[in-house]
């Protein structure tokens, strides 16, 4: 039986040609059958298109040989003993109905064999072009055994990248490679399928052609001369991936030391903490362990400056060693140079004081002043520049002021401590006020008023600029009355607040008197001057404005530099007290009842806290806190701080940042914090 | 030179500015123009022929609307036709809201 197809058409005359074209036959060469006749629609609806059948009349002497040979080109692909004769024949049997419809690769060829019910498909993929009678196939196609195929593969080169950079320090020249390839696809036999898709297989091979001159001349062409590393160039021409090589490396300088001190006696303030005993107490005589110097004694070795050693770029350029800088030391009371100012010797006996701020250091020695008894109306308020050691208690509204540490070994009772380091109270302060630190209560606050006045100072002086360029605004007064009258003006309603917050500036100076430094009252009559004044003077003028400006701003950065680490406040008691410390303020004792409290670093009470107000800008460790009694008793810290209690009672307020929170009920072990969105969040 | 002229009608006066209005002008002022217009129950400034002001004459402006407002009869006090230029200064240095806004009217 020949092979019989179906095709359809708009009449019986198109369907017989397209048959036709797809058995690649003659009209002679097929019997033609109408499977249905065409009927003519209106508009096409309706309409039905003409149905053939068309077989093939078998002419053996064509056709058979035809496939004798497919079957032959199946015996190399499928059976290598193609020698057997009898199963050739065997096979031509089966292969016949197995070949029926399918499409096959072999060698690099496309072989086919059509049924008069199916005819293969092929689908052309990646890697290959594939022609069908000489032209480009896209996607799918028919395939029919009159076809011609040619396949051809493609190939893809990729050459070999390569680049020499030389870092930002100009220390190593880096080689980046990138080897080359070339990527060449195979066609693979296909088994007999009704439908096959055409791939090429993928061969890559790596072409690594970087050549060893051509480096060289790279590197002399970028003045790479220093270093070179021969070695890791020919590693580089071997590699087979992308990779990166040093091939060439300066020498790094070596960077030289600034001068510095080097202390001779141990100052570490962890070390003079008094003696705590076994049960907790504190035993404020065994002080011992604050230094102290005497008279003759190195405190110091001052060392100069090391010079480093240059270094050099792969360029062949010089790379110099950062350049190292002295240590600018500063004497104060107490100390002197010795052998050329190598080293630092007291004069005097007394507690070694350093202070450094980068390269300078500031070197005195405190001295101290013992008082044996109690202070009282009998013996005089103290003051000192130095430590004080007070071996009694301090008594009824008396002052003990030092530059230095005190220490008071009993009690101070309705007396004022105030000390620019830290101060040590042996026993109980009662109804008593502790200051430690420059950062006392009154710096802060004037600080607070000045950055006002400073931002509006600002405005004013913009002001001031505005008016003076307005069109219509004349100077004609300022050669007799200065800017006053239009500081008048200013000041009658736009600044008017401007006004209010430097008097209060300067009330705050006047109570504050002997516990700020003498610039800030300094600036406080300079602000009198240029904005109470109601006669013109000097500082009527845009020039002093602006001056008077910088000055508030420099006092601003010079408050805002914490310079603390000397400060805190230790006592084992305080009751109706004010205890400002700007460093650490710890209670090792019975804890503080209705007292107030501001600590620049970290509060620790060991006992109870009951009433009174407190706050902890490092934060806040207590072990008890808040009264049955209901006095109200608040602790606050800033926002980005932790306060932990360990028995918390009913009413007891905490503050953190701005967020407060009461308690309700008592609480034991809290660990308080505020979240990301601004709550208290309790652990 | 700073001139002033008087228009008065019953009981109301308008008194009209002309020149610069700066510390030249502080004697004509205080001697002459508060003592005139004291004994009206409303008085008009017009602005309208100043085309400079310095700080002091602002001051001497806003001391001559101060002392007739607070003379016994409380004289109602008014400044009009004030120049752009000339507003422009006293909008920076905030005189609305020094005086009053109810001072400043556009025109008579």
């Amino acid at each position: 039986m020949g092979q019989s197809i179906i095709a359809k058409g708009r009449t019986i005359h198109d369907a017989i040609h397209i048959g036709l074209d797809i058995l690649g036959a003659t009209r002679e060469q097929v019997e033609i059958e109408i499977i249905q006749q065409e009927t003519k629609g209106i508009l096409r609806i309706g309409s039905k298109p003409a149905i053939v059948k068309l077989t093939k009349i078998e002419q053996a002497e064509k056709t058979v040989p035809d496939i004798e040979d497919m079957i032959q080109s199946i015996d190399i692909s499928e059976d290598s003993k193609t020698n057997n004769p009898a199963k050739e024949e065997h096979k031509e049997v089966i292969s016949d109905d197995h070949l029926e419809g399918k499409v096959w690769v072999h060698n690099g060829k496309i072989f086919c064999k059509t049924s008069p019910l199916y005819y293969p498909t092929i689908t052309a993929g990646r890697g290959i072009k594939l022609y069908k009678n000489n032209e480009l196939v896209n996607g799918t196609i028919v395939v029919t055994e009159n076809d011609t195929f040619e396949i051809k593969t493609e190939e893809e080169v990729v050459e070999t990248k390569w680049k020499i950079m030389i870092d930002e320090n100009k220390l190593n020249a880096i080689l980046y490679i990138e080897p080359g390839m070339r990527k060449t696809y195979t066609i693979q036999d296909i088994d007999p399928s009704p439908h096959i898709e055409l791939n090429g297989e993928e061969h890559i091979e790596v072409i690594n052609d970087l050549d060893y001159e051509q480096v060289l001349q790279e590197l002399q062409r970028l003045d790479i001369v220093h270093g070179i590393n021969h070695e890791a160039i020919l590693e580089a021409l071997n590699v087979t991936k992308a990779e990166k090589f040093v091939i060439a490396s300066g020498i790094s300088p070596i960077q030289g030391k600034d001068g510095y001190i080097e202390l001779l006696i141990e100052i570490d303030s962890e070390n003079k903490k008094p003696m705590i005993r076994t049960d907790g107490t504190v035993d404020f005589r065994e002080l011992n362990n604050i230094p102290t110097v005497n008279k003759g004694q190195v405190i110091a070795v001052v060392h100069p400056p090391v010079q480093g050693t240059p270094g050099i770029t792969v360029t062949n350029e010089t790379i110099l060693p950062k350049q190292t800088q002295p240590i600018f030391v500063q004497l104060g009371q107490g100390a002197a140079f010795v052998e050329n100012g190598t080293k630092i010797v007291a004069t005097e006996t007394g507690r070694p004081y350093f202070e450094q701020n980068g390269l300078l250091v500031k070197v005195s020695i405190v001295p101290k002043l013992i008082h044996s008894g109690d202070v009282n109306i009998t013996t005089g308020n103290i003051r000192f520049k130095g430590d004080v050691e007070i071996l009694g208690s301090v008594e009824d509204s008396m002052n003990v002021q030092a530059d230095g540490n005190v220490s008071v070994l009993k009690n101070v009772n309705k007396a004022n401590i105030t000390a620019k380091q830290s101060v040590y109270i042996g026993q109980n302060a009662i109804g008593s006020t502790i200051i430690s630190g420059n950062h006392n209560i009154f710096v802060s606050e004037a600080a607070h008023l000045l950055m006002q006045i400073q931002m509006q100072m600002e405005k004013f002086i913009l002001s001031i600029k505005q008016v003076m360029n307005a069109s219509a605004f004349k100077v004609t007064d300022f050669h007799k009355k200065g800017l006053l009258p239009l500081f008048k003006l200013l000041l009658d309603h736009k600044f008017r607040t401007l006004l209010t917050t430097i008097k209060q500036y300067i009330e705050m100076c006047k109570r504050g008197n002997n516990l700020l430094d003498a610039k800030w009252a300094k600036l406080g009559e300079n602000l009198h001057s240029c904005f109470l004044s109601s006669v013109p003077n000097e500082w009527h003028s845009l020039e002093r404005l602006n001056q008077l400006l910088n000055d508030i701003k420099e006092l601003l950065v010079e408050h805002s530099i914490p310079n603390e680490k000397y400060c805190s406040i230790e006592l084992m008691y305080a009751l109706n007290s004010v205890i400002y410390c700007s460093g650490d303020v710890t209670i090792y004792g019975k804890g503080c009842h209705h007292s107030k409290i501001h600590a620049g670093g970290v509060l620790k009470v060991n006992g109870i806290v009951r009433g009174g107000e407190l706050y902890a800008r490092l934060g806040a460790i207590i072990k008890e806190a808040g009264s049955e009694g209901g006095a109200p008793t608040r602790i606050s810290v800033p926002a980005d701080q932790k306060i932990r209690i360990d028995l918390v009672r009913e009413g007891t307020i905490i503050q953190i940042g701005k967020i407060r929170y009461t308690f309700q009920k008592e609480e034991r072990w809290i660990e308080a914090f505020l979240d990301e969105q601004d709550r208290i969040i309790f652990r | 030179m700073f001139s002033y002229e008087l228009i008065e009608s019953n009981e109301r006066a308008v008194v009209y500015f002309k020149g610069d209005l700066d510390i030249e002008v502080t004697e004509i002022m205080e001697e002459q123009v508060i003592p005139l217009l004291k004994n009206y129950k409303k008085v008009d400034i017009n602005m309208s022929e100043v085309l400079f002001v310095d700080s002091t004459g602002i001051g001497l402006l806003i001391n001559l609307v101060d002392t007739l407002r607070n003379t016994e009869n409380g004289i109602k006090v008014t400044i009009s036709d004030i120049q752009p230029q000339v507003q422009e200064v006293f909008d920076i240095i905030q005189l609305k809201e020094i005086l009053g806004e109810e001072v400043f009217v556009l025109s008579t």
